[in-house]
C-alpha cells in the first residue's frame, strides 16, 4: 500500500487557502486513506503545528477548537521518530538549510520509502535534491 | 426461508438481541460456519462497518469544514505555524 507523510502546511492550505489542486489533492488523499487504498502517515509534531497554525489563523475560538477536534479524528497514523532518524533529521536541516520541524516530516518519508506531500515550498525548494518530497500548491 | 431469527450473545456485554437478514445471506453463513461460531462472526461484521462509518463521516466532516472558515493565504499559514518559535 503507498504510504505518503503529511504535514501542517498542506492540511492548513487545504482548510485555510483556495488553491484548486490543494483543495482536490488533499480531498483525494483523505478519502484513499478512509478506504484504505493508502497510508497516511506524521509525525507527531504534526498535530501541535496545525493546533499553533489555528491559533494564529483564526480568531473565532470555538471555530478553532471544532476544527481542531476533527482533524484529530482524521485517518492519519502519528509515527514517533527513532532516535536516529531525530539526529538524521538535524543533519538534514543543517544540509538544506532549513528548520529541524520540517527536515523531520522529510526523514519520516525517506525512512518509510514514502513520499513527504508539503504545501511549504520553501522547505520544498531547498530539499527536493534529497527526494521523496512532493510540492503539492 | 426469508428473514431468518437469530440470538446474538456478545460474552462481553451479555447483549441478546434478535435480528432478521435475507435466507440467501444466512444460509451462506451457516454454509460456511459453525453455528457457535455465527455471534463472533456477525459482530466482527457489524464492528467493522461501524468503524469504517465512524472514519468516512470523520473524513466528509473535515472536508466540509472549508466552507465554513476564513481564507488567510499562504504567507499567514506559513506564519502561523512557526509563529512562537525561537
Amino acid at each position: 500500500m503507498k504510504t505518503i507523510v503529511v504535514d501542517a502546511s498542506l492540511l492548513l492550505k487545504f482548510l485555510l487557502d483556495d488553491t484548486p489542486k490543494v483543495i482536490e489533492y488533499v480531498s483525494k488523499l483523505l478519502r484513499d486513506a478512509q478506504k484504505q487504498k493508502i497510508s497516511l502517515i506524521s509525525t507527531p509534531l504534526l498535530s501541535l503545528e496545525i493546533g499553533n497554525g489555528l491559533r494564529y489563523s483564526l480568531k473565532d475560538r470555538q471555530l478553532a477548537d471544532d476544527v481542531f477536534e476533527k482533524f484529530l479524528k482524521l485517518p492519519i497514523d502519528i509515527i514517533p521518530l527513532s532516535p536516529a532518524q531525530v539526529q538524521k533529521s538535524l543533519r538534514m536541516a543543517y544540509e538544506c538549510n532549513a528548520s529541524v520541524y520540517n527536515a523531520s516530516y522529510h526523514i519520516l518519508a525517506i525512512s518509510r520509502n514514502s513520499e513527504f506531500a508539503t504545501s511549504d515550498k520553501k522547505y520544498f525548494d531547498s530539499a527536493k535534491h534529497l527526494r521523496k518530497i512532493a510540492y503539492i500548491g | 426461508m426469508i428473514g431468518s431469527t437469530i440470538i446474538i450473545t456478545m460474552s462481553t456485554t451479555v447483549c441478546k438481541f434478535s435480528i432478521s437478514m435475507p435466507d440467501y445471506i444466512y444460509q451462506q453463513m451457516v454454509q460456511l460456519l459453525d453455528k457457535r461460531e455465527l455471534s463472533r462472526f456477525i459482530s466482527e461484521a457489524v464492528e467493522e462497518k461501524i468503524l469504517d462509518e465512524t472514519v468516512r463521516n470523520t473524513v466528509e466532516d473535515f472536508i466540509a469544514l472549508r466552507s465554513r472558515l476564513p481564507k488567510v493565504g499562504e504567507g499567514i499559514i506559513q506564519e502561523a505555524i512557526g509563529k512562537g518559535r525561537i
